[in-house]
C-alpha cells in the first residue's frame, strides 16, 4: 500500500475516523496511530514487522541502558551494541549480497574458486530510514541530549509513524518525541493545510514525476541505443525532475499525513536545483539526511575543525556512505563520490562567491545554472541500471544524433515541471491561501476531481523511487 | 479533535459518489452493468447475466459456453474444442450469436453429428488455453482442437519484451509483486466503478498512446509466439485430438493505418501500451505468417480466418471483437473448411499430417 494506491484511499479516511474517536484518550490515540503504522507496514510484507519491532525494542532497551549507566565505556560500548545491532540488519537486508558478489568476483579474479553463500530475503521497506532514525536516537542520547522516552508505546510510535515510515523525512527523538507529549494540534485549519500539501505531493508525483518516468525517462534508460542524443539528453532532464517530484512528493504528502493528524514533520526539501553551489544543494535536497549525514558522520569524523585537507576526506567519506545508503551498487558509490568531490573543490570557496550573489543578478543565474548542470550529471549516474548502462548512455549523449520520438505530452510536463521549480514561493503561498479560503465543499469538488483525473494518469500506481532506499 | 474537522474528508467523498451516480446513470442508459444500480434493464447482457437459456453452459457441470451435451461421447460425434478467449466467449451477447455455438448449430444443419465445446474464456492467452486443454481435454475427449487466439498473446509477449528492463522502477516492482497478494477487495471495488471504467477508457488509454510505442516486436516476439503454437499444438495431440490453426482476424489492417478510428486505438491502449497501433497490425500480420508457416511444418489444417474477415469494421465492435455478424461471418469460414476435410483427412489430421483444403 503506497500513498498513491487506492488501497490508501480507503486506509486513510478509516484510520482518521478511529483516530479522531480515541483522540482525546492520550494511551487509545497513540494505539491507534501504532495500529495504523504497522498495518500499513504489513501491507507491504508482514513478515518484516518483526523486524521493525525488534529495532525498536533493541533501541528503546539500549536508550534506557544508556540513560541508567554513568560510566562512560560502558555507555560507549552500548552505544556499538546499538550501531552494531542497527547497522547489522542493514548490512545483511541490504549489503551482504552486494558485497559477497564484490569479493566473489575479486576472488575470482585471483584465480581462487570459493563461493560464497547469497541469501534471496527481499530488502525491507524503509530499512534505511528507520535505522537511520533508531540510531539518531540513541546516539543523541549517548551524547547527553535529553531526548529519553521511558514510555514504550510511545517510542515505538515514534519509529512506526506510518506517514514517514518507509521514506522519511527521518524525524530525529527531539523533533517528534515531545509532540507525543502533547495533544496533537488538530484543528480545522491544520487539517485543509494538510489535505492541500497531500494533493500538492500527489500532484507531483502523479502527474508530473510518474509522466514523466512512463513517457520517456524508463524507455530512454533501458535502451539508449534506440534513441537520439537529443532525446537522452532530455530524458535526463526529465529524470531530474522525475525524482525531484517522486521524492518531495512523498515528502510532501507524509508531511500533510501528519499534519492532519496533528504532528508537525520537517521539510525535506527546498527547490534544490535553484542552487547555486552544491554545497547549498544538500542543504536544500533531502535536508532530513543531509543534516544526519552532517550531524551524526561528518561531524564524528572531525567535521571542519581540522586541518582542510582532512575536512576534504571527511566530506568524500561523508559523500561515499552517502551515496552506499542509497543502494548497493557501484553506481550509487560513484555517485556519491562525485559528490564528494564536488564538495571537496568547493571547499574553502565558500565565502569568495557570497558577495558577488547580492551584486550581480546575472552571475547569481549562472551559478545556479551550472551548478543545476553539475546536479543533472550526477543524476545519470544514479539512474543507470550499472556502470556499462552509464557508458552507454554517455555514448549515446554524443554519437546519436538529433531528433525525438517523444510525444508532446512529455514536453508538456516537462515544462510544467520546469515552471513549477521556478515559480516564486510568495506566488504559490498567495495561490493556496486563496484557494484554502474558499468554501470546504468548493475545495472538495477540487480534490475530487483531482482524485479522478490521478487515477486516470496512473493506473499502475508505480512505487516511489525512493521506496527501494 | 471533532469529527467535525474531517467534514471536508466528508464532502470528497460525497462529491465522488455524485460523479460515481451521474456516470451511472449515463452507462445504464448504455445497456451497461453498475456498481449501485447492479446489472441494467436493457441490453443484450443482462440476458446472459441472467442465465439465459438453460440450453447452455457454463454450469458447475459444463465448464463450456456452448450447447449443453453430456461428457460421455456418444458414437458418431465428432468433437470440436474451440481454445480462444473473450472473441469466443463473448459474454456482451447471447451464447446464439457466438461463432462456437452458431458453428454447432450449422454443422448439425448439415447432417454432421458435431458437438462444438467453447473453451474459451475471457482474459486467455495460448499458454492458459494449454492449461484449459490439459485440465479438461482427457475428459471431454474432443477429436479436433482449433485455437483462436492472438490479440491477448502479442499484449502479453509485448509486455515481457518491453517492461523487462525498467531499472529502479523494475526491481520495486518485481519486489511488490513478489510480496503482493491476490488484488484486494479495494481495487476490486475502484475497478467495478464508472469513474474507473470512464477515467480508463477516457485518460489513461490516451497517456499511454503517448509513450515511446514499439513498431513490432521483432524476431524474438514471433519466436515467442510460435513456441507457444507449438505447445498448444503439443497439447491437443498428448490428449489425442488434431488441432486445427487459424488466423487472427482484426477490424482494421495495413491499409487502414493512415486513417485508424481513434476509438479503436484508445481501445488498445487502456490496458497499457507498448505497441503502437502500426506495431499491432504489423504482429498480428506477422504471428499470423508464422501460424501459416507451422502449420505447414507439423502438418496441421489450417483455417484462414484473417483472409475472409479482416478488414471489415461492420464485423467488428473494437478491434478484435466481433459483432453478430461478425461471429457469423467466422462461423461460416470455419464451417466451411471443416466441410471441405473429406471424412479420410480426419484420421490423417489426427496422425499429424496436413490435408490440402
Amino acid at each position: 500500500m503506497t500513498f498513491n494506491s487506492t488501497e490508501f484511499l480507503f486506509f486513510f479516511p478509516v484510520i482518521l475516523t478511529f483516530y479522531a474517536l480515541a483522540f482525546h484518550r492520550g494511551r487509545w490515540r497513540e494505539g491507534v496511530l501504532l495500529v495504523a503504522s504497522y498495518l500499513f507496514y504489513m501491507s507491504w510484507n508482514w513478515r518484516y514487522a518483526g523486524l521493525l519491532l525488534l529495532s525498536t525494542a533493541v533501541d528503546y532497551s539500549v536508550g534506557r541502558l544508556i540513560v541508567q549507566e554513568s560510566r562512560p565505556i560502558v555507555r560507549k560500548t552500548i552505544l556499538i551494541v546499538s550501531l552494531c545491532s542497527n547497522l547489522g540488519m542493514l548490512c545483511i537486508f541490504k549489503y551482504y549480497n552486494f558485497f559477497v558478489e564484490l569479493v566473489g568476483g575479486q576472488t575470482a579474479a585471483l584465480g581462487l574458486n570459493i563461493s560464497f553463500l547469497k541469501h534471496e530475503l527481499l530488502l525491507p521497506v524503509g530499512i534505511s530510514f528507520y535505522t537511520f532514525q533508531t540510531m539518531s536516537y540513541t546516539i543523541d542520547l549517548y551524547r547527553g541530549e535529553k531526548v529519553f522516552e521511558k514510555d514504550f508505546l510511545k517510542f515505538a510510535v515514534f519509529v512506526a509513524f506510518f506517514p514517514q515510515l518507509v521514506a522519511g523525512p527521518i524525524v530525529r527523538a527531539k523533533q517528534f518525541l515531545p509532540q507525543l507529549h502533547q495533544v496533537p494540534d488538530v484543528t480545522c485549519q491544520r487539517v485543509q493545510d494538510g489535505l492541500l500539501l497531500v494533493f500538492r505531493g500527489l500532484f507531483k508525483k502523479v502527474v508530473i514525476a510518474d509522466l514523466l518516468g512512463l513517457l520517456a525517462v524508463d524507455k530512454a534508460f533501458a535502451n539508449p541505443g534506440a534513441f537520439s542524443s537529443w532525446d537522452l539528453l532530455i530524458a535526463l532532464y526529465a529524470y531530474t525532475f522525475q525524482i525531484y517530484n517522486d521524492f518531495s512528493g512523498y515528502s510532501d504528502i507524509a508531511i500533510g499525513l501528519a499534519r492532519i493528524l496533528g504532528f508537525d514533520l520537517p521539510q525535506n526539501f527546498n527547490r534544490p536545483y535553484l542552487s547555486q553551489s552544491v554545497r547549498e544543494f544538500w542543504t536544500r535536497w533531502h535536508i532530513s539526511l543531509s543534516t544526519w549525514l552532517r550531524d551524526y558522520l561528518y561531524i564524528s569524523l572531525g567535521g571542519n575543525r581540522v586541518p582542510l585537507w582532512r575536512v576534504r576526506v571527511n566530506l568524500m567519506i561523508t559523500m561515499l556512505l552517502g551515496g552506499l545508503w542509497h543502494g548497493a551498487a557501484l553506481h550509487f558509490i560513484a555517485w556519491g563520490a562525485y559528490h564528494g568531490f564536488l564538495l571537496m573543490m568547493g571547499k574553502g570557496k565558500e565565502g569568495k562567491s557570497s558577495k558577488s550573489e547580492h551584486v550581480w543578478g546575472a552571475s547569481v543565474l549562472g551559478r545556479q545554472v551550472v551548478c543545476f548542470h553539475l546536479i543533472v550529471f550526477g543524476w545519470l549516474l544514479f539512474r543507470v541500471q550499472d556502470l556499462p548502462n552509464f557508458v552507454h548512455y554517455t555514448e549515446g549523449l554524443i554519437k546519436n544524433g538529433l531528433g525525438t520520438q517523444f510525444h508532446e505530452l512529455f514536453y508538456a510536463v516537462l515544462g510544467l515541471a520546469i515552471a513549477l521549480h521556478v515559480i516564486p514561493l510568495t506566488r504559490w503561498a498567495a495561490m493556496e491561501k486563496r484557494f484554502l479560503q474558499l468554501p470546504v465543499p468548493a475545495q472538495a469538488v477540487a480534490y475530487a476531481l483531482l482524485l479522478i483525473m490521478f487515477c486516470g494518469f496512473t493506473l499502475e500506481a508505480p512505487s516511489f523511487i525512493y521506496f527501494q532506499f | 479533535m471533532k469529527l467535525a474537522y474531517l467534514k471536508i474528508v466528508i464532502w470528497i467523498s460525497v462529491s465522488l459518489v455524485a460523479v460515481e451516480l451521474a456516470l451511472e446513470v449515463r452507462a445504464m442508459s448504455r445497456g451497461w452493468d453498475t456498481l449501485f444500480f447492479g446489472s441494467a434493464i436493457v441490453g443484450e447482457r443482462v440476458i446472459q447475466k441472467a442465465g439465459g437459456s438453460s440450453e447452455f453452459g457454463p454450469t458447475p457441470s459444463f465448464p463450456f459456453r456452448s450447447r449443453i451435451v453430456p461428457i460421455t461421447k456418444s458414437s458418431g460425434d465428432q468433437r470440436y474444442w474451440i481454445a480462444s478467449s473473450s472473441h469466443a466467449e463473448d459474454s456482451y451477447l447471447q451464447p446464439t450469436a457466438i461463432f462456437p455455438v452458431v458453428l454447432d448449430r450449422t454443422l448439425n444443419e448439415e447432417g454432421l453429428s458435431a458437438v462444438v465445446l467453447n473453451a474459451s474464456r475471457a482474459g486467455n492467452d495460448i499458454s492458459a488455453n494449454v492449461e484449459d486443454l490439459k485440465r479438461w481435454g482427457p475428459q471431454w475427449n474432443p477429436d479436433y482442437v482449433i485455437l483462436y487466439q492472438m490479440s491477448l498473446t502479442v499484449g502479453s509477449i509485448s509486455k515481457k519484451l518491453f517492461s523487462g528492463n525498467r531499472g529502479q522502477k523494475a526491481s520495486l516492482n518485481a519486489q511488490a509483486e513478489k510480496t503482493a497478494g491476490p488484488v484486494s477487495w479495494v481495487n476490486k471495488l475502484v475497478e467495478s466503478t464508472t469513474i474507473y471504467a470512464n477515467v480508463k477508457g477516457q485518460i489513461a488509454a490516451r497517456v499511454e498512446a503517448s509513450r515511446v510505442l514499439a513498431n513490432d516486436l521483432g524476431i524474438q516476439g514471433e519466436q515467442e509466439y510460435a513456441e507457444l503454437v507449438h505447445q498448444f499444438i503439443r497439447a491437443a495431440r498428448g490428449i489425442g485430438a488434431a488441432p486445427i490453426l487459424t488466423t487472427f482476424a482484426t477490424s482494421h489492417t495495413r491499409q487502414h493505418l493512415g486513417k485508424f478510428p481513434e476509438e479503436i486505438a484508445l481501445l488498445l491502449f487502456r490496458n497499457g501500451a507498448f505497441l503502437s497501433v502500426e506495431g499491432w497490425v504489423r504482429s498480428i500480420e506477422r504471428f499470423n505468417e508464422v501460424t501459416r508457416q507451422i502449420a505447414g511444418q507439423e502438418g496441421v489444417m489450417l483455417i484462414d480466418v484473417a483472409s475472409e474477415v479482416s478488414g471489415q469494421p461492420e464485423y467488428f465492435r473494437d478491434f478484435v471483437h466481433f459483432t453478430p455478424e461478425g461471429h457469423k461471418a467466422v462461423a461460416r469460414t470455419i464451417k466451411a473448411a471443416l466441410m471441405r476435410m473429406e471424412p479420410r483427412e480426419v484420421s490423417i489430421v489426427a496422425q499429424g499430417q496436413r490435408p490440402s483444403l
